[in-house]
């Protein structure tokens, strides 16, 4: 090697260059134990139109959930968006069932392991950028959380947080 | 006077062989007992006919046993009246029809609980795993002024359901399906503190 090579992985070390790590253990707190659905509902009596043209119709099996609960019923339903992202054994994650919209945001992270029953997590709601909601929620199989969340276009948003594969709650 | 022991069993019609001839020898019963020996005998007659054949009680020692030893201490002990306005029953009726109103009891219940072991238990409309899921009362923070949250569970909804008011509405322009498409990044605070940053996909 001759100097001027020499000065220069020198120099790349003291700059903190990245190296090449062939054998780099993996993070035991990466590991997916579950994964967790967010979806936005739009709630209205008026003209469900004001959703915007893209916003699709509810299940019948979800709409008639969202009816049976008398806070939570409305004249007209409609599906704005939903994420589904890993649920992390150790680290949190975000949810932007609206995106590219940082409007709704929904933070989760595991409490405890997952058992058959049921998904212990912690949540916060974020709504403009700002945290409404910090909460602690046991998800089972077909056991979603439903935020009544804030006014928009006459009507309300309604945002579900359920175990992914919970397909029934669309 | 014979013991309490073998005068039960003498008006069950429990001794025989040797043991009732050695019995009958040494005691002489009253018309009064002689009665009492005859009316358990109709009773078990009456019992006999209202219980199917087919159907064997389990246990039956054990069962012999306790009815035997339930006859006897009523017997020995009488449950005093606390009635003293009604007028005192015949001492014959007295002895005779608490023994044998316990063992029509006894018998009925026993009957009775023989058919019903194998009746399918009635399932709780709850789904018993999920139990602690229904059960679950979380903690609520809210951090903004001015916001309330009531939380609820909705057994017509399956679900948990908290209802946000006071929180500020969000404008009417933004519209979520025109943003479809167009992935900002920037200014994603939340984002900044994802250790394992999501990859926003369409």
């Amino acid at each position: 090697m001759t100097r001027r090579a020499g000065l220069a992985v020198l120099a790349a070390a003291l700059c903190g260059l990245p190296m090449p790590l062939a054998s780099a253990p993996e993070d035991p707190g990466k590991t997916v134990i579950g994964k967790v659905t967010v979806t936005v509902y739009y709630a209205t009596d008026g003209d469900a139109a004001a959703a915007g043209a893209k916003a699709t119709v509810v299940a019948k099996a979800m709409e008639q959930r969202l009816r049976n609960t008398e806070k939570l019923r409305f004249k007209q339903y409609r599906l704005l968006g939903d994420d589904t992202q890993p649920l992390f054994r150790s680290y949190e994650n975000w949810a932007r069932p609206l995106k590219p919209s940082e409007e709704v945001l929904v933070k989760f992270e595991a409490r405890n392991h997952p058992t058959p029953q049921a998904t212990h997590i912690d949540l916060e709601l974020w709504l403009s950028h700002k945290k409404i909601l910090k909460t602690d929620v046991l998800l089972g199989g077909d056991h979603p959380l439903l935020v009544l969340g804030p006014e928009w276009r006459g009507g309300r948003l309604i945002i579900a947080v359920s175990l992914a594969g919970e397909r029934n709650v669309r | 006077m014979p013991d309490e022991t073998h005068l039960a069993r003498w008006l069950d019609d429990d001794l025989d062989g040797t043991e009732l001839s050695a019995f009958e020898a040494s005691f002489h019963p009253d018309a009064a007992l002689l009665a009492r020996r005859q009316a358990r005998r109709e009773w078990r007659s009456t019992l006999a006919a209202a219980i199917p054949a087919a159907v064997e009680l389990p246990y039956p020692e054990f069962f012999n046993h306790r009815l035997a030893k339930t006859i006897r201490e009523i017997e020995l002990n009488p449950p005093q009246t606390h009635k003293p306005t009604s007028p005192p029953a015949p001492a014959f009726w007295r002895v005779w029809w608490m023994p044998v109103t316990a063992l029509a009891g006894m018998t009925l219940a026993f009957w009775a609980g023989t058919q019903t072991a194998g009746v399918t238990r009635v399932v709780p409309r709850t789904n018993p795993a999920l139990a602690p899921v229904a059960l679950h009362r979380p903690t609520v923070y809210i951090p903004e002024h001015g916001v309330d949250a009531e939380y609820f569970t909705s057994p017509d909804a399956d679900a948990a359901v908290i209802v946000l008011e006071g929180v500020e509405p969000i404008p009417d322009n933004l519209d979520f399906s025109e943003s479809v498409g167009q992935i900002t990044t920037d200014n994603l605070t939340a984002a900044t503190e994802n250790p394992e940053p999501t990859e926003v996909t369409q």
